[in-house]
């Protein structure tokens, strides 16, 4: 004897259409923030990674995760802090998991002396200075790290970094001054070799 | 006073760039080596500062976005997260637990029932005008549950669409036509088509009768019979 089925085939279609609806309202809502968060997912990425192909899989990669999870978001406003932890989060694994780190860690040395010491402009532009720094964020803690990223990317004030990180903006400033200190205090040796008293 | 003192202050006010507390200033001016360090400092925030901006501020190259939506067209719809089995495991125990509680409720209530059942039996005879009976009073329909579960009939009766039985197999080509259907506004389609036939006069066309030839039943069986013969 053959098997039948008591099905509603309206209400399945119905539901089948409103589904389709829905997914494409969010996509087109996901397409539309794409073009404001996607080079920040990128800037991110290529912060922690420093090379350009790995920061560009990383933010794809993050931005596919980030469309996948957009159901569970719910204040549309932190969608970019959102975004910017995800990267930031995949950035590290990539970063801990390439071996480059630790060919960077063995060519980390002192640097030479020099005889008058430069300017702001000259020091930024110097390779070796610039090696220095970035092993010096490396060595950063990720919460000091982050906001120096995102305070340094796309002119962002400290509100909005404080914003996105759903952080009070005086935690912000203060971990910005002592980011920087750190930084500046490992990198005060290409100005400097005098000692306080 | 030693150096060491406007350390802190001049490393702060180098890296805010703010202009140094009076007393801070008065020994800087005052001490060649704080001048040195603080102009010292002043340079390597700068630098960094100008650094950081310059490596986190780089342009995606121009095919990133274009690739991104690629693979986002490529990427099917987002699917909820597949529920573990512990999850089933939770909510089945969660689920007998509820059945137990329930069903040992009910017996307590039934215990309770039944004694305060004989402890009502026993008052005076005088007593028994007022007395109402315990199992009438738990028998009798709850008014405002019938009215709720009429008008959840109701609800559900209105709410419901036509329900088709098909075979197993052909349930989801039905499912996926309906949805066809909806897609490309085909109740309106289904309808013309409707009206047309309505339209259209019944054309039946003229049965031709062919010429009758009677016979007598007694006829045909005398020559049934010559044949047996």
């Amino acid at each position: 004897m053959q098997e039948l089925v008591l099905i509603q085939p309206i209400r399945a279609a119905d539901e089948k259409w409103t589904q389709e609806a829905a997914h494409a309202a969010r996509r087109r809502e996901f397409e539309a923030r794409l073009a404001e968060c996607g080079p920040l997912a990128y800037r991110v990425a290529r912060g922690v990674l420093r090379n350009d192909a790995d920061a560009e899989d990383v933010a794809q990669e993050a931005l596919l995760r980030a469309y996948r999870r957009f159901d569970r978001l719910r204040d549309p406003l932190r969608f970019r802090g959102w975004l910017v932890r995800i990267v930031f989060r995949l950035a590290l694994d990539r970063a801990r998991s390439s071996k480059r780190r630790e060919l960077r860690e063995t060519e980390w040395a002192q640097p030479a002396r020099r005889g008058a010491p430069p300017n702001a402009e000259e020091l930024a532009a110097s390779s070796e200075f610039q090696a220095h720094l970035e092993r010096a964020l490396e060595a950063l803690p990720e919460k000091l790290r982050l906001v120096l990223l995102l305070a340094a990317m796309e002119e962002h004030t400290l509100e909005e970094v404080a914003g996105m990180l759903g952080l009070p903006v005086g935690t912000v400033k203060s971990r910005l001054f002592v980011g920087r200190k750190k930084l500046a205090e490992k990198l005060q040796c290409y100005v400097t070799n005098t000692k306080t008293r | 006073m030693l150096c060491d003192e406007y350390k802190d202050a001049l490393t702060e006010a180098a890296a805010s760039g703010a202009a140094l507390p009076s007393y801070v200033r008065e020994h800087v001016n005052s001490c060649a080596h704080c001048q040195r360090m603080f102009a010292a400092r002043q340079v390597v925030f700068a630098a960094v500062d100008m650094r950081l901006h310059t490596i986190n501020n780089v342009e995606p190259p121009s095919s990133f976005l274009p690739a991104l939506k690629a693979k986002l067209a490529a990427e099917t719809h987002p699917r909820r997260p597949p529920i573990h089995s512990w999850a089933f495991a939770c909510a089945a125990a969660t689920l007998v637990l509820a059945v137990a509680l329930i069903g040992l409720r009910r017996d307590q209530g039934g215990q309770i029932g039944a004694e305060s059942l004989s402890r009502r039996e026993k008052p005076a005879a005088g007593a028994n005008a007022l007395k109402v009976d315990p199992i009438q009073v738990s028998k009798a329909p709850d008014p405002m549950g019938v009215a709720k579960a009429r008008m959840q009939q109701n609800l559900s009766a209105a709410s419901h669409d036509p329900e088709v039985l098909v075979p197993r197999e052909e349930e989801e080509y039905l499912e996926s036509y309906y949805s066809r259907v909806r897609k490309r506004d085909g109740m309106n389609v289904v309808l013309a088509g409707q009206q047309e036939t309505r339209a259209k006069a019944l054309q039946i066309e003229q049965i031709e009768v062919k010429e009758l030839k009677i016979e007598s039943l007694d006829e045909e069986a005398e020559l049934q019979g010559t044949n047996g013969r």
